[in-house]
């Protein structure tokens, strides 16, 4: 089976005040449908910037990113908002739910930007918040909401567009152990039912969930 | 994302802030509400001016004997022996569409007396279509006829003054008989007061018989001038053009000279116009300020939204969606303020109709409208391109 992303020979420089700081150096790796892979490694090792690529909101300075066999970086801008609302689905550290916003309105977002017509919109996001368990949520505000069940909104969110990636930057990082045991169960799940999920992270524990380890350190693959 | 999508989530944004979408509506607001009301004033003022020149004749032009110089009024005429014969009368109505009627008069001067009082004023020996022509009608008793005309009656009425003089303020002298130059004539009629000065001094101070009276009385053959009314006010130069072309057939253009009331009419509207303008352009100042107000408001917006712009870009956004977004933002902001400034204006514009005439135009109303639309894009353009711009990484991790 081909893998669902490629990653090859990807670096990245960044330059500030003209101190030139390499975040990736050569990097490959390749991940199939279904997989659940965590990558690791501590603070400055890259893990942020491999996951900022391999979820289109920032460009490598060399190398080539695939999912599902397409060359993304070839894309422009606008491309590149497309292939992030098809084929990637974010769940944050800060859950980054819109304030004022219901439960059910946030998990429409991403179906808006692809746009679904409403009443498909209202319905996939209802079935993806029963998903989650937030069934009796919909139309509570983030702010009603405890962090846990705020992590679960957007997780459902990043799910309600089905895209071919699941990217969890830290997704447990700003909760309590209890209810960042509770969100790994559901990541558990997803992962059982077939998602294909990449979790970045920096705890043993929470890496445990995935079957894959990939770890960086200094931009490289250890 | 389609366009209703857009409305909606400007609408949403600008609901969650409400207090801060009415204030800086409100710089919108004042500014189109001051642009109409001023505007308003100043046409207003421009159409009570052109009505009071046309209820004393804008639309008429005066047929003098001799060359005239404007400059001294239609008295510089006094001294030229008239050529005209009523016959011109005749051919320059029928020598130009654009004239409407034509009247002759024959000028004398009187001395009057009744019950022991007397007075002097001028006599205007008329036919009856001059006081259309003037706009002149009775206060008492009725103007001069075609029958009155026609069999060289002696019967006389009299302009508002000489009344006052003779009678008394208020007094209804009609079927009373006076003497004018030691010959009777009965009073018919008063005619109402127009005030001020007519295109031929004060409008008041005359008394009119019929013209064929007149020409007895006198001892005229000639009619002394002859008044023009045009069809309407825009027809007045052809007017004049026309009667010239027809009496230089048969006179020198030395023996006659043809004045408009509405040069100074003209001059007149074009300083209101001006002041119209200057007006308007104060206050279109305030409109701008408003719509600095909302860039300003916009921007902030923008940076407060940091978060929200970089997480919408992470589920899919393009640049163009971010952009839409806060144009349509500022857009609606500025058309809502304009609407209600357009509301709020034709009201004030309606509350000092009380005092002076004002009228709200279809132009500034558009103007206004279309002017604060353009504020919208114009102010909203440069908040809106930097939410597009942002960096999604950054403006993830912006706190």
């Amino acid at each position: 089976m081909t893998s669902l992303l490629s990653v090859v020979n990807v670096s990245k420089v960044y330059q500030m005040d003209g101190v030139v700081f390499q975040a990736l150096d050569s990097v490959s790796l390749s991940i199939k449908k279904g997989e659940f892979v965590a990558i690791m490694g501590p603070s400055g090792s890259g893990k942020s910037t491999i996951m900022h690529i391999i979820g289109c909101l920032d460009r490598p300075t060399s190398g080539k990113v695939f999912i599902e066999g397409k060359d993304i970086f070839k894309a422009d801008d606008q491309e590149l908002a497309e292939i992030r609302n098809t084929h990637i689905g974010f769940v944050f550290q800060q859950f980054n739910l819109l304030r004022k916003t219901s439960s059910l309105s946030n998990v429409e977002l991403p179906l808006i930007y692809a746009k679904v017509p409403a009443n498909e919109r209202h319905e996939r996001a209802k079935a993806t918040l029963v998903e989650v368990g937030l069934s009796d949520k919909m139309s509570n505000f983030p702010s009603q909401l405890s962090g846990g069940q705020q992590q679960r909104v957007a997780i459902a969110r990043a799910l309600v567009t089905n895209p071919s990636i699941i990217l969890a930057d830290e997704p447990t990082g700003n909760l309590d152990s209890k209810s960042g045991r509770d969100i790994m169960t559901i990541f558990d799940r997803f992962h059982k039912a077939g998602k294909t999920i990449i979790l970045v992270t920096h705890e043993k524990d929470i890496a445990k969930h995935a079957k894959r380890i990939i770890s960086l350190k200094d931009g490289k693959i250890i | 994302m389609n366009f209703t999508e857009y409305i909606k989530l400007a609408i949403n944004a600008l609901r969650t802030n409400k207090t801060r979408s009415l204030l800086t509506m409100l710089g919108i607001i004042i500014g189109v509400a001051s642009v109409i009301l001023l505007v308003s004033i100043g046409t207003g003022l421009q159409k009570w001016v052109t009505e009071q020149f046309q209820s004393m004749g804008a639309n008429t032009i005066m047929v003098m004997a001799g060359d005239v110089d404007v400059t001294q009024g239609p008295r510089g005429a006094m001294m030229s022996a008239s050529k005209f014969e009523l016959s011109d009368v005749a051919d320059i109505e029928r020598g130009s569409d654009a004239i409407k009627q034509v009247s002759p008069m024959v000028q004398g001067f009187g001395s009057f007396s009744y019950g022991g009082k007397t007075s002097s004023t001028e006599v205007w020996g008329l036919w009856e279509n001059y006081f259309d022509i003037a706009k002149f009608e009775p206060e008492y008793g009725r103007i001069i006829t075609q029958n009155d005309v026609e069999r060289s009656r002696r019967v006389i009425v009299l302009g508002n003054k000489p009344s006052k003089d003779l009678f008394g303020d208020g007094a209804n002298p009609v079927g009373k008989t006076l003497t004018l130059n030691d010959v009777q004539f009965e009073i018919v009629g008063v005619l109402k007061s127009k005030g001020g000065g007519g295109a031929m001094g004060s409008a008041d101070d005359f008394t009119a018989i019929p013209i064929t009276t007149a020409m007895r009385q006198f001892d005229r053959d000639r009619p002394f001038m002859m008044f023009i009314e045009a069809i309407d006010s825009e027809h007045v130069a052809q007017a004049k053009t026309d009667a010239e072309k027809v009496l230089l057939r048969r006179l020198e253009d030395d023996e006659f000279t043809v004045l408009e009331s509405t040069q100074l009419l003209e001059t007149i509207t074009q300083f209101l116009s001006v002041i119209t303008a200057a007006l308007g352009g104060i206050a279109g100042i305030s409109l701008l300020v408003g719509g600095i107000g909302i860039m300003n408001i916009m921007l902030v917006s923008v940076t407060e939204r940091t978060r929200e712009i970089g997480l919408r870009k992470a589920v899919g956004a393009t640049p163009r969606d971010i952009m839409m977004q806060f144009l349509i933002e500022s857009v609606i902001l500025s058309l809502f303020g304009g609407a209600i400034g357009i509301g709020l204006g034709s009201l004030g514009s309606l509350g000092i109709n009380q005092f002076i005439g004002t009228s709200v135009t279809l132009w500034s109303v558009l103007l206004a409208f279309g002017f604060s639309a353009s504020i919208g894009i114009i102010f909203g353009v440069t908040p809106a391109i930097r939410a597009a711009r942002l960096d999604p990484i950054e403006a993830l991790r912006y706190e």
